[in-house]
């Protein structure tokens, strides 16, 4: 898991298999870094092939625990096979998304 | 040459310089280079030698298995236990380098002994050091070994623990497997002209999947596929309490309601809400989620109306069998969201059509190369098993995933319902 500070925006790049395993992997850390950030935060998925249910559950307990603090977590380059499942479960209406990081970054910005 | 040597041997120091020269004429004398065998383990011969150079070992076999039991160099005396008690050989004895020994048959041992009291003396000394030694060594040893054995046997008494624990809680899986077999309904309402059949399977001991076919007011039929989040025990326990919220929710309005008929509308929006209002707030912190399809069928005049609650869209396939359309995506999944708007959809499933109700654990079983047996290749399944009746829809499409899977381990719960309307 990948994190960079750009300007205020704490941009995380997930792992490609975000199956059981990937997610106990980085589940944890992930919390941790986004809610000791309490700002803006972006997760990179480009690399992420895979998202299980549970993939999901983590971002929605990281979207939930920076939104009282003022923060946000919206996500960039879903690759089509995840974009379906966000479709599907409806999740697309949970999270800002945004087709690459550049995108996103000047939404953050504007 | 030989006297100068042997009186450097502590043993015959204080011989008489004519007994020197006679040990010195008479003595047999025996060079071994290095590896050589002085004598075997077993053998019958009764000299004994004393080491005027080099280093001899002391070897004994234990389960084929070589052990050095001592070295004795230049100046000690080797084999006068068998010389003195006349048994076989107790121990192998081998070069180290090479070595020079003298000979000492039984007879100039006699001579020796009986000729300097000091000397004999000696000997006995010696050979009781040697068997002090031996059994100090020996109970150093059998300590040892007891320590050993002491802490392999509680090594094994916490293995057997374990064990006894690990089967414990297999037992506890098997029951927790039969309740939750329970949840399923025992038999699948078939209404006139219509064909219900499903079939789930968990990845683990439970799952996080289920299916339900409610037998509502008026012959209506409630069709749910669900999916909790995660799997196993705790995608499990979601499913208990969800699937027993809804049915009971479902029955409720029927059945307490002086078994008035509510509209199909008012039967799904009630009961999700309260499953949905119920997990939000009893459970909001452990952020599970449940996506599920829930619709009610008129089995009369086939309408469907459902609510799609994130879960996959379930499939309608035409009277040919051959083309195939998701039934449009609904709302967020149950649980995320309190106020959540439950969107209710119309469908109407003609004579000949079908629909098919699946969770992802279909189309994401995994291949051993982890390649998703996908949405392209259920269709393909739907289409090629078009004429077949529902029950062997749904076993045709099971065997194909477990075919494509190729025995790689099954990643999630796999659940799939078929209801076919008849011609």
């Amino acid at each position: 898991m990948n994190v960079e500070h750009i300007d205020d925006v704490l941009v995380i790049e997930l792992p490609a298999r975000l199956d059981a395993v990937g997610v106990s992997a980085i589940e944890s850390n992930l919390a941790k870094t986004v809610t000791s950030h309490k700002g803006k935060v972006l997760a990179d998925m480009s690399q992420v092939n895979f998202v299980a249910s549970l993939a999901l559950r983590m971002l929605l307990t990281n979207l939930k625990s920076v939104q009282p603090l003022g923060g946000d977590l919206r996500l960039a380059g879903l690759q089509p096979q995840i974009a379906e499942i966000f479709r599907k479960s409806r999740f697309d209406t949970l999270f800002k998304i945004y087709p690459d990081r550049e995108g996103a970054l000047a939404a953050y910005r504007g | 040459m030989l006297q100068d040597l042997l009186r450097e041997v502590s043993w015959f120091a204080h011989l008489d310089a004519n007994i020197l020269d006679h040990m010195a004429t008479h003595l047999g004398q025996r060079y071994l280079a290095a590896g050589e065998i002085l004598f075997n383990q077993g053998d019958s011969s009764y000299d004994c030698f004393v080491i005027i150079s080099g280093a001899m070992e002391v070897l004994t076999f234990v389960n084929g298995t070589e052990h050095r039991l001592e070295v004795y160099d230049a100046g000690q005396m080797i084999g006068e236990m068998a010389l003195i008690d006349r048994s076989p050989r107790s121990a192998m004895v081998r070069a180290v380098e090479a070595s020079y020994l003298v000979v000492i048959t039984e007879a100039d041992f006699k001579i020796l002994i009986g000729s300097n009291p000091e000397l004999a003396m000696n000997m006995l000394r010696n050979s009781t050091t040697r068997v002090r030694n031996t059994n100090q060594r020996m109970i150093g040893d059998l300590e040892r070994k007891n320590a050993e054995l002491l802490k392999a046997y509680q090594q094994l008494k916490a293995a057997q623990s374990e064990l006894i624990r690990l089967n414990r809680i297999e037992q506890e899986m098997a029951v927790a497997r039969q309740i939750q077999e329970s949840f399923l309904p025992r038999t699948l309402a078939q209404p006139v002209g219509w064909q219900v059949s499903a079939y789930s399977r968990g990845a683990q001991a439970v799952g996080g999947d289920f299916y339900d076919c409610i037998e509502l007011s008026d012959g209506r039929l409630g069709l749910v596929v669900a999916d909790a989040c995660g799997k196993g025990v705790t995608a499990a326990l979601f499913v208990a309490l969800s699937r027993s919220l809804l049915r009971a929710a479902s029955l409720a309005p029927w059945i307490f309601q002086g078994g008035m008929a509510h509209d199909a509308e008012s039967i799904l929006t009630g009961a999700l809400w309260l499953v949905n209002d119920y997990i939000c707030r009893e459970h909001a912190e452990s952020n599970m989620f449940i996506t599920l399809f829930y619709a009610v069928l008129n089995p009369s005049n086939g309408t469907l109306v459902y609510v799609n609650a994130g879960h996959n869209p379930p499939l309608q396939i035409d009277s040919s069998g051959q083309d195939i359309r998701e039934l449009q995506e609904g709302i967020l999944p149950i649980g995320i969201m309190s106020s959540l708007e439950f969107v209710v959809q119309h469908a109407r499933i003609a004579p000949g059509e079908r629909l098919i109700l699946f969770t992802d654990g279909i189309t994401e079983a995994m291949n051993t190369a982890g390649e998703p047996f996908n949405d392209d290749r259920l269709h393909a399944v739907l289409r090629e098993g078009a004429d077949d009746a529902s029950q062997d829809l749904v076993n045709l499409v099971i065997r194909q995933v477990d075919a494509y899977a190729d025995g790689a381990p099954q990643a999630d719960d796999m659940t799939l319902m078929v209801v076919s309307r008849a011609v």
